[in-house]
């Protein structure tokens, strides 16, 4: 409750305060040393400011991570009152609600945010992406090399799905020394209905990264971890956190450093595996919608995501990715190595369609995987 | 506005008025026609049309066909398909449940009326008052209208129908809800009110003696048609059907052929073999041989162990006792006449024994000669 | 209002007013309950690329969906059997017997009710997943490590719901069984039959026409509802018919045929089953009730009173004891599978009220949603009750046939009809298009309360209003309308509650930042499946018993009026 009144009252403090301020000029315009940029953002604020509000959904970046980034963004560019608005969203759903939005020619959000390569590129062969390239695209070099940027509209960071475990409750079920090198290694009769993964059936996203496995260990694993394991499907990552946290599935195959270091804040003790065969990297993607309500807000804060500043407040936030940009450094190498120091396995992002997505919901069907137990 | 030619003496005139509720037909064209000043009685059993008359004359109920006339005033016409609606025919109605609204106090539910047409305060407040006083509730203006008794209800709902001064006041069986003693005591002050004020009303009503003591004229009903209209002595007196004198308490009624006719209206009617009752005969003459019947009240019947009556006009039965029954201010014998069976009261004292062979009579003016 | 126009002999105009009326009232219902469900018709038939009945072989042949409509049938079979078994008993007993504390079991029995299925859902995850339920923490050292309950089940859906839908038995039950003449069982006791066999033999067949048809209602309205199986279905994978329709809707590429076609089956399903129901009450309603007033003397149960006392507590404490655990785990920072006071914190409730913005929306929007959805639907429900009871309209009786289709449409396919139906309109993405098949979705709800309340006051009461020299219009507003409130606060209450609980239809509905509670609560449960969901779900349980203590207040003072009456 004081916590309540504490936060109500900087509020509070922070409204009456911004007056005072308001001639003094964002800390963007005070850093940017380039004339014409400064020109361009101002007019952008300017824009931004008349625009009043601003839309975004993500399916990573979680509600507190996303306030405390939209709180930096803000401040940075001297938009106090810009009313801020996230949605937090499975992949799945959020495509359905923009296509909904598309079809009844009527978006109210401006930026999404989601692991969803055929999806993007199909939006943009239809014209619904916002031509845009903010000037920091051109330093997100790793994005760019890795074949994940559209110049013109968009630069990706990426995120991966990889193990991870709650050792005390393996530990309490007899299980300890376990050191899994390979995606193998979760082969293991022991963890029968201990073992959770994202439903491939829900996200398209866990459908690309459980193609990711097939591509690297064949379809002979799923059939494999389907009669041994009997693993079970959340439908968000978060989801499959708690279970790791709470024991309810000690074990998740569609795990990630920034879950993990949830887990870990909370005294949970987990460990997250960078499997031998590689990890996926995903791209991760902010794109502005073509009929964006709020285009120039959304020109801004893409700037501000792109930027090194932006990168480090995400970085802080707690949302962790494998940026993009080179030179991030992360808070723990041990669960957040950087872009350039984890084996990816590697994939034609072009080659991920609705129909491969079929195919790898199939496969998982077939194996038996997500069967009611 | 559908001025008639002529002025009327007439505060209603109803023509051809049917109403039909899907195939079933619940009035069937009834005429009939009521006097300024006067009170006419829609008597007949449940389900006779009386009280869907009222509500036709009332807008409530949307007649079917026919023509309605209040005062001067067209309110029904079925072939222009004119109807006018229930609030603009100035007409006040007392309901059998008396529809008093319990969310108003005593005061509210009478000025209600008033409300509506925005009489000045001052003349809602006085008429308030001058009408309760006169149904004997000067007091109560302030009451809850949900703490009243029956008698009280009836009494509100009364000064609520009249305090606007419509030109008819329709009363919808307004004294059945009531106990036996205070429907007595409410039928008296009904009718002092109504020789008071003179309002013209239309009364419906299953109660024989509600309908002969406050009415100037009855109508008595029968499955959607007027059986028999007339004054309440006339109608009580001369009935002139089965199903009138039946409904007007003639408890022994035997269907017959008039075996001969003679000019004063005196008919002899064969109701048996061998079994023939002379009786008076109203209105037209009945020819010889026409099916009509017999009926006569059981307490003009008399009675004796001998055939020793002293007036030598009347016929006399042989009959046995069949049964007997106390009811307090007399008795009720059963008799049997030959193959007919007949009720007679008899004052209490006198007695006989069942199975005991008697004599019945009865005079011929007692003996009423009705429609089969 | 009408007819000044119509004091000339022979002008019509009275007749073409009420035509327009009534035409009027044809195009509103038309275009809210019968477009929606032929633009599913459409979708279903028209979209599909391989053709309708490729396309409907294959959905149809598919194991996926033959899965989905057994447990859909298994779940609604369940929860009606439980639901059933537990409202008839616990009816019968505060009814007619002498069970201890039956006045205070009466309200209690009466309570979920009032709450969300979904937040019961979310409760009972608490008490008996598979591996962290309290209850299997429990019984472990007895019973070994598999878990002897499992809420993620076909069982556990069925139970939840049943719990939660015996109440709507209850109610039917209970006020069948009170408004019997108490002699008809009286004689029963006196030709030599015992309790029980007085209750099975005469009690409970002469209230079966009551209590069959709530128990397909309960049966119907399981079979299409959404909450409780996507909560506790997930996890565990069971599939139903409505959230497989949900499925189809919520991915990428979005499958309308798919969705179209199981809502069609699923809305053909549910219709033939009321249509069913209607049949059967048609020939076997029996008049058991009598003008007498008098309370029948409660049936003896001796020494199995207290089992009867024990039977309804359990039902209570199945309801109350779950949602205790939730709010113990909404006081934990993380939930571990029991409470630790270390970990207690109220930083969920801070979450909720000041970090998730889907959270703070749901409130928002419901509250508008429900608080002038409710109105406007107890204001139309009025409107069509006194059109249907108190004019001559043409066509009146079609008005409220029309008007009762809803109830047979589950609130999945109605939303669905509704996104498809009205997805190019300005409602689309809006709260107003929520609150519109809201309305819609309960007017036969609404509709027939009015009605018996319009029909409960004597028709001479406004009538005697028009001969008093008021129009219509005035005797219905400055009559029956007071007389009718405390009944209407009373429908607005029930209207609230169920639209702030609402989540079938919205689960079509909604758009990013026009989230309801219950669609919030279960997007949050997907990410944040204890801690901030169980702080939400508290708060929304806390909002709905807070509503109906209020309103129930302010309802009494006016409906001491109507008690006098």
């Amino acid at each position: 409750m004081l916590k309540n009144f504490c936060s109500a009252l900087m509020l509070v403090g922070l409204v009456c305060a911004s007056p005072a301020f308001a001639d003094d000029p964002a800390p963007i315009i005070k850093n940017e040393q380039n004339a014409a940029e400064r020109e361009r953002v101002l007019k952008l604020i300017e824009e931004a400011k008349k625009e009043g509000s601003f839309h975004w959904a993500g399916v990573f970046i979680e509600p507190e991570e996303a306030r405390k980034i939209q709180d930096e963004f803000k401040l940075y560019y001297g938009l106090p009152d810009l009313k801020m608005e996230y949605s937090f969203v499975g992949s799945g759903p959020l495509a359905t609600q923009v296509e909904q939005q598309i079809k009844a020619n009527k978006t109210n959000f401006d930026i999404v945010w989601a692991s969803a390569w055929s999806w993007f590129k199909d939006l943009h062969r239809r014209g619904e992406v916002l031509q845009y390239h903010s000037p920091y695209y051109d330093q997100y070099t790793l994005s760019k090399k890795a074949g994940l940027s559209l110049d013109g509209y968009w630069a990706s960071d990426a995120r991966t799905y990889q193990p991870m475990y709650n050792v005390k409750v393996l530990e309490q079920k007899g299980i300890t020394n376990f050191e899994p090198k390979s995606w193998n290694d979760f082969l293991d009769p022991r963890f029968e209905g201990m073992v959770s993964l994202g439903d491939v059936n829900q996200s398209f996203s866990f459908a690309e990264m459980a193609e990711s496995i097939r591509r690297t260990n064949g379809d002979e694993f799923f059939y494999k971890l389907g009669k041994i394991v009997k693993p079970v499907y959340f439908s968000k990552t978060a989801e499959g956190r708690s279970w790791v946290g709470s024991g309810e599935f000690p074990i998740t195959l569609m795990g990630h450093g920034k879950n993990a270091s949830i887990l870990r804040n909370q005294k949970i003790d987990v460990k997250l595996v960078f499997p031998s065969e590689g990890v996926l990297l995903m791209p991760d993607t902010p794109v502005i919608l073509k009929k964006a309500p709020h285009p120039n807000a959304s020109r801004l804060f893409m700037d501000f995501v792109r930027s090194a500043h932006g990168v480090e407040t995400i970085k802080n936030s707690g949302a962790e990715l494998f940026f993009g940009r080179p030179g991030v450094k992360t808070s723990d190498p041990e669960l957040f190595p950087t872009w350039e120091d984890v084996k990816a396995i590697s994939m034609d992002w072009d080659t991920s369609t609705p129909d491969s997505i079929k195919k790898i919901r199939d496969l998982l069907k077939k194996a038996g995987i997500g069967k009611a137990g | 506005m559908s001025e008639r030619q002529q002025t009327s003496a007439n505060a209603v005139e109803v023509r051809n008025l049917t109403k039909a509720f899907g195939s079933v037909t619940v009035i069937n064209s009834v005429s009939f026609n009521v006097k300024k000043g006067k009170t006419v009685t829609l008597l007949g059993p449940s389900g006779c049309g009386k009280t869907t008359t009222l509500r036709c004359i009332a807008g409530l109920e949307e007649p079917t066909s026919g023509v309605i006339h209040i005062g001067d005033r067209l309110v029904f016409d079925g072939q222009a398909q004119f109807e006018l609606e229930p609030e603009k025919r100035n007409v006040g109605m007392v309901f059998q449940s008396y529809a008093i609204w319990p969310h108003m106090t005593v005061g509210e539910n009478v000025r209600f009326p008033l409300d509506i047409k925005k009489l000045p305060q001052k003349e809602r407040r006085d008429k308030v008052a001058e009408i309760l006083k006169s149904v004997g509730l000067g007091d109560y203006v302030n009451r809850p209208a949900s703490q009243l008794s029956g008698g009280q209800q009836q009494r509100v709902a009364l000064a609520r129908a009249l305090v606007f001064e419509p030109s008819v006041v329709l009363f919808d069986e307004p004294l059945s809800n009531l106990d036996a003693n205070l429907r007595d005591h409410m039928r008296h002050e009904l009718q002092e009110l109504q020789e008071r004020i003179g309002f013209t009303a239309i009364y419906v009503t299953h109660d024989q003696r509600e309908a002969l003591s406050l009415s100037d004229e009855v109508i008595v009903m029968n499955g959607g048609r007027i059986d028999q209209v007339g004054p309440p002595e006339e109608i009580f007196s001369y009935p002139r059907s089965v199903f009138t004198a039946r409904f007007l308490g003639c408890s022994n009624i035997f269907m017959g052929t008039a075996s001969s006719v003679s000019g004063n209206g005196v008919v002899s009617v064969c109701v048996a073999p061998d079994t023939h009752f002379s009786g008076k005969h109203h209105g037209d003459q009945p020819a010889t041989g026409a099916e009509l019947a017999i009926a006569i009240r059981s307490n003009k019947i008399r009675l004796s162990a001998q055939d020793d009556f002293s007036d030598p006009n009347l016929q006399r039965f042989p009959a046995v006792v069949e049964s007997r029954v106390f009811f307090g201010t007399y008795i009720e014998y059963g008799l049997c006449v030959g193959s007919l069976k007949l009720k007679a009261d008899c004052e209490v004292g006198v007695h006989y024994d069942l199975g005991q062979s008697i004599f019945a009579a009865m005079s011929q003016s007692d003996c009423l000669v009705v429609k089969a | 209002m009408t007819v000044t126009v119509a004091a000339t002999p022979g002008g019509g105009g009275q007749k073409v007013q009420r035509r327009i009326l009534s035409g009027l009232i044809y195009t509103l219902l038309i275009i809210s309950i019968i477009y929606p469900m032929l633009m599913i018709l459409y979708e279903s038939i028209a979209e599909s690329s391989e053709g309708f009945i490729t396309h409907a072989h294959s959905v149809l042949t598919d194991a996926d969906v033959g899965l989905a409509i057994v447990n859909t049938l298994k779940i609604s079979c369940l929860a009606t059997a439980i639901a059933g078994s537990l409202g008839v008993s616990l009816a019968w007993l505060v009814a007619r017997t002498d069970m201890p504390f039956a006045r205070i079991f009466d309200p209690l029995n009466m309570l979920p009710f009032y709450l969300s299925s979904v937040v019961g859902a979310l409760s009972w995850q608490v008490i008996a997943s598979p591996k962290i339920g309290l209850l299997n923490k429990w019984l472990e050292p007895l019973f070994g490590a598999s878990p002897l309950v499992n809420i993620y089940s076909i069982t556990g859906i069925g139970f939840v719901l049943g719990l939660f839908y015996a109440p709507y038995i209850y109610l039917f039950t209970l006020e069948s069984l009170r408004s019997m003449d108490a002699s008809l069982e009286e004689a029963a006791r006196m030709a030599g039959s015992s309790i029980l066999n007085t209750a099975f033999k005469v009690t409970l067949p002469l209230s079966a026409p009551a209590i069959l048809s709530s128990f397909m209602l309960v049966f119907v309205t399981c079979a299409g509802i959404f909450g409780v199986p996507q909560v506790l279905g997930t996890p565990g994978h069971i599939t139903t018919v409505s959230t497989i329709i949900y499925r189809a809707m919520n991915d990428y590429p979005t499958d309308y045929p798919t969705a179209a076609l199981l809502s069609l089956l699923l809305f053909i399903f549910t219709a033939m089953l009321i249509v069913l129901q209607v049949k059967f009450l048609k020939n076997k309603s029996f008049a058991t009730i009598t003008g007498k007033g008098y309370r029948p003397r409660p049936l003896k149960l001796g020494k199995w009173r207290w089992f009867g006392f024990g039977v309804n507590l359990l039902y209570v404490l199945l309801i109350g004891l779950p949602f205790a655990a939730l709010c113990a785990v909404s006081l934990q920072d993380a939930w571990t599978g029991s409470f630790e006071w270390g970990r207690s914190t109220l930083e969920n409730y801070r979450a909720v009220l000041f970090i998730e913005d889907a959270a703070r929306r749901g409130f928002s929007n419901s509250l508008i949603i429900s608080s002038l959805g409710a109105t406007i639907a107890v204001g139309v429900c009025f409107l069509l009750a006194l059109i249907v009871q108190k004019t001559r309209l043409p066509g009146r009786r079609m008005i409220s046939f029309i008007s009762s289709l809803p109830v047979a449409i589950p609130g999945i396919v109605l939303g669905l009809g509704f996104l498809v139906g009205f997805i190019s309109t300005p409602l689309y993405a809006t709260i107003w298009i929520i609150m519109f098949a809201y309305i819609v979705h309960y007017l036969p709800t609404g509709l027939s309360n009015m009605e018996a309340l319009v029909l409960s006051v004597s028709r001479e009461l406004d009538e005697s209003g028009r001969m008093s020299g008021a129009s219509w219009w005035q005797a219905m507003s400055k009559i029956l309308l007071p007389l009718l409130a405390p009944g209407m606060i009373s429908t607005w209450i029930l209207l609230f509650v169920t639209f702030i609980r609402e989540v079938s239809a919205s689960v079509m509905l909604y758009t990013l930042g026009t989230e309801t509670l219950s669609i919030a609560l279960i997007r949050i449960m997907e990410y944040k499946p204890y801690g901030i969901s169980a702080a939400f779900g508290v708060l929304q349980t806390l909002l709905l018993m807070g509503a109906v203590v209020l309103l129930r207040f302010a309802a009494n003072g006016s409906a001491d009026r109507k008690g006098r009456l």
